[in-house]
């Protein structure tokens, strides 16, 4: 097979690209821990209630500026659909679905998950700026998927 | 320093022009009339879609906004792709490889119907609200049993137009030992099977999940096995789109520019190519998801980025081959060359703007799958805008460009000074509206709007509301480009009509390039399906066996049906 | 003298014309203009990424 000298110059220059960007996203994820949320842990999702983690659903404290948030999507909302936390404050989002698959989403951040039922998913995020931010369900869900939202109050201090 | 295969002669115009067999031609030429059908209905779909979200009509409370994104998703994506894919394949292997013998244009035929019935089946329970699971099906959400059936009666009758194209190739190969097989016959082999194995995917949830337990015969799916088969299948999906629109651009194109194509070998390695990688690479669809390691998400993130290479190959013998043709004919200079392509002949204008296209589109293509980036885009406005640049500029405009000459030589009728004039103002509204559209779509997707969303103001909170507020991003412009689509896909539809039943009887020329010299050289383990089916089973196996044993052995408790969630 | 300059323009311009006859150069500024491409809308939203980490 002939290949032409610019179009090998042009294979180095595009496989090499490609190969560059599959080496900064290896050392991001496997060196640096940004993964995709890519969490394990499964779960009986007709009957949260007596699951141990999500038959209280809320936000708990860990330590000083570290909260813990166990959230149940369920289609048209969140529960609890409001949390307040203090500004600086990283939050260890723990999702899970009661009955279809939706997701949780802070527009404008990197928190952008799937959560599919019996399967709990995960990410965390540093509120460094106080207001309101919007949680929504980017997933379809049935008709009313447009109202799923909820909110996340971080508080000045 | 020359290239071996730069030979340029103009003698080829003079071959004589074996046209379709007239019977090839009418299996042909329904398989289009069927997409053309569904293209409108599809196009109007999208305008209500375009109005609504943008908050400029609210839809009447008898039609739902799913249910129409349901309809516009399934007609366009699924019904007009596979329909006129099928014609061409049919019209293309008739004129390449011989007329059809009656028992295999039978079965073609056979096919076709299955495929017809499960269409207007799938289409008329979308239409009852009784399917608003968007074709992606979104298990557990559950539809009627019928639109799970109806889709696999598409699939199925696919699959037997697929044998009857695959035997009568196969039969000219066991007819011609000595003979290269046509780049044509090769092309369509590699999509076929691509199409057939990626097709398991999708036939194994339907028949072995989800019809079972539509129908009640049992009471749970297992929600995430039946995504990861989807998305095994929903990804070669989109190359069985793109590889016939590469055939137009290796095949057609350069014979409509008068030129004849660059390499063969290059040709047949990236159908190849697509053939191996573009499978085992579903996850990059579901790289947000839980139930699946980062591990295995990264082994098909890379398996992902070897598919981009064989595109890489495509732009540069793509180009290559309009450089060399516009210098044999006097073009000079290192870019003014371009000034004698054939810019007022819409066969090769629609093409080449497709081709534009699919750079931002590729370029979009390569951010999606990027592992962890994705969370930036996953499930935001940003990919549809992707997917509107990919299939629906790139793809659609290459088959818009390929119908203007493949309705006339079907239907006997002359390709039209008008219907060429019509077909270049098509060409610029569907650019132009989807420019607007797209380029909104992929802002609106940064900023964090989502995808598969009705209007919504989110109880007017400022960042939902910003979405409407843009000069460029927002809904707004969104809808203006939708409504530029609508004029362009209406006037795609009268050029269809035009050409199928107006225009004056006649001859068209049916462009096809001659084989490029450099094909008796063609290496022949390029043409040896065993080893290729072979290496790209390996390769599945590979990159699912472990994730899919994991999914199945640690499977949650299944999840019920939930068909209140969708009326 | 006189003729050996000649021939040494006319075989420049042959070689010339032959090079611009079967060169890809425009190809390959083409596709170095979408490799660009490509290398800045993914770094673009790589930082963007990073940014809201």
């Amino acid at each position: 097979m002939h290949l032409h000298k610019y179009e090998k110059i042009w294979l180095v220059f595009g496989i090499g690209s490609l190969a560059l960007f599959l080496a900064v996203l290896g050392v991001a994820a496997f060196a640096f821990g940004h993964q995709p949320p890519s969490h394990m842990t499964t779960v009986d999702s007709q009957n949260l209630s007596e699951d141990p983690l999500f038959s209280e659903p809320g936000l708990t404290q860990i330590n000083e500026s570290t909260y813990r948030a166990t959230l149940i999507a369920q289609a048209f909302g969140y529960n609890p659909n409001k949390i307040e936390v203090p500004v600086g404050s990283t939050v260890i989002f723990e999702v899970t679905s009661a009955d279809v698959v939706h997701s949780f989403t802070i527009p404008g951040t990197n928190v952008n998950f799937m959560v599919t039922p019996g399967h709990v998913n995960m990410a965390e995020h540093t509120f460094n700026e106080p207001g309101e931010y919007l949680v929504i369900c980017n997933e379809y869900c049935g008709t009313g998927h447009h109202y799923m939202q909820m909110r996340i109050e971080v508080i000045s201090q | 320093m020359r290239q071996s295969n730069v030979v340029i002669d103009y003698k080829y115009d003079n071959e004589p022009d074996i046209s379709v067999d007239p019977r090839d031609g009418k299996l042909g030429m329904v398989h289009i009339h069927v997409a053309f059908v569904a293209f409108i209905i599809g196009v109007f779909g999208g305008l209500l879609q375009g109005l609504a979200r943008g908050g400029m009509i609210q839809l009447p409370t008898w039609l739902g906004y799913y249910q129409i994104l349901t309809a516009h998703g399934v007609l366009l994506a699924l019904v007009f792709t596979t329909f006129i894919i099928y014609g061409f394949f049919f019209a293309g292997m008739s004129k390449t490889h011989g007329t059809f013998s009656s028992r295999l244009r039978k079965t073609g035929w056979v096919g076709f119907y299955i495929m017809l019935v499960g269409t207007l089946i799938a289409t008329v329970l979308i239409l009852l609200n009784e399917a608003s699971v968007l074709y992606t099906f979104y298990v557990p959400l559950q539809g009627h049993w019928l639109f799970y059936a109806a889709l696999a009666l598409v699939i199925v009758g696919s699959w037997i137009s697929a044998v009857a194209l695959l035997t009568h190739y196969f039969k000219w190969k066991k007819a011609n030992p000595d003979k290269p097989t046509p780049l044509f016959g090769f092309m369509t082999t590699a999509t076929l099977i691509l199409w057939m194995v990626a097709g398991l995917g999708v036939a194994a949830t339907v028949l072995v999940q989800i019809l079972p337990w539509a129908l009640g015969l049992t009471s749970e799916v297992n929600v995430l096995l039946s995504r990861t088969l989807f998305w095994y299948f929903g990804h070669p999906l989109v190359y069985f789109w793109i590889m016939p629109a590469y055939m137009v651009w290796y095949l057609v194109v350069p014979k409509v520019i008068g030129g004849r194509l660059f390499s063969s070998s290059l040709a047949r390695l990236a159908f190849v190519l697509f053939l191996l990688f573009s499978i085992p690479v579903g996850f990059h669809h579901q790289l947000m998801e839980s139930g699946v390691t980062e591990f295995w998400k990264y082994v098909q993130t890379i398996l992902t980025f070897v598919v981009v290479v064989p595109s890489l190959l495509t732009a540069f013998s793509i180009f290559a081959t309009f450089e060399q043709t516009a210098r044999e004919k006097g073009g000079k200079g290192v870019i003014g060359w371009i000034k004698t392509l054939p810019w007022g002949d819409v066969r090769f204008f629609a093409p080449f703007m497709g081709m534009i296209v699919f750079i931002p589109a590729g370029a979009g293509g390569i951010i999606n799958a990027s592992f962890q980036l994705n969370s930036v885009v996953h499930n935001t406005l940003w990919v549809v805008g992707h997917f509107h640049l990919t299939v629906g500029t790139t793809v659609l405009l290459t088959f818009f460009g390929m119908a203007y000459w493949l309705i006339p030589v079907l239907t006997g009728r002359r390709f039209t000074k008008h219907a060429n004039r019509c077909g270049i103002v098509q060409t610029w509204l569907w650019v132009i509206g989807m420019f607007l559209m797209s380029g909104a779509m992929h802002i609106l997707g940064l900023f964090g709007a989502p995808r598969r969303t009705a209007y919504a103001t989110y109880g007017d909170h400022p960042q939902a509301l910003q979405w409407f507020e843009g000069i460029f991003a927002s809904h707004v412009t969104v809808a203006i480009g939708g409504v530029i689509l609508t004029a362009a896909g209406v006037l795609m539809f009268y050029n269809f009509i035009h050409l199928a039943f107006l225009a004056p009887k006649g001859h068209t020329e049916f462009p096809m390039t001659p084989d490029p010299v450099d094909t008796p050289n063609t290496p022949a383990y390029l043409e040896n399906w065993k080893l290729w089916i072979g290496i790209a089973v390996v390769l599945i196996l590979f990159a699912y066996t472990i994730p899919i044993y994991e999914m199945i052995v640690n499977a949650p408790p299944g999840s019920p049906p939930f068909n209140f969630l969708i009326k | 003298m006189g003729k050996s300059n000649l021939e040494m323009k006319t075989s420049t311009i042959t070689t010339k014309n032959k090079e611009d006859h079967s060169s890809l150069k425009g190809t390959l500024y083409f596709v170095l203009f979408v490799g660009s491409f490509i290398l800045v809308s993914w770094f673009a939203v790589f930082f963007l990424y990073l940014s809201r980490i």
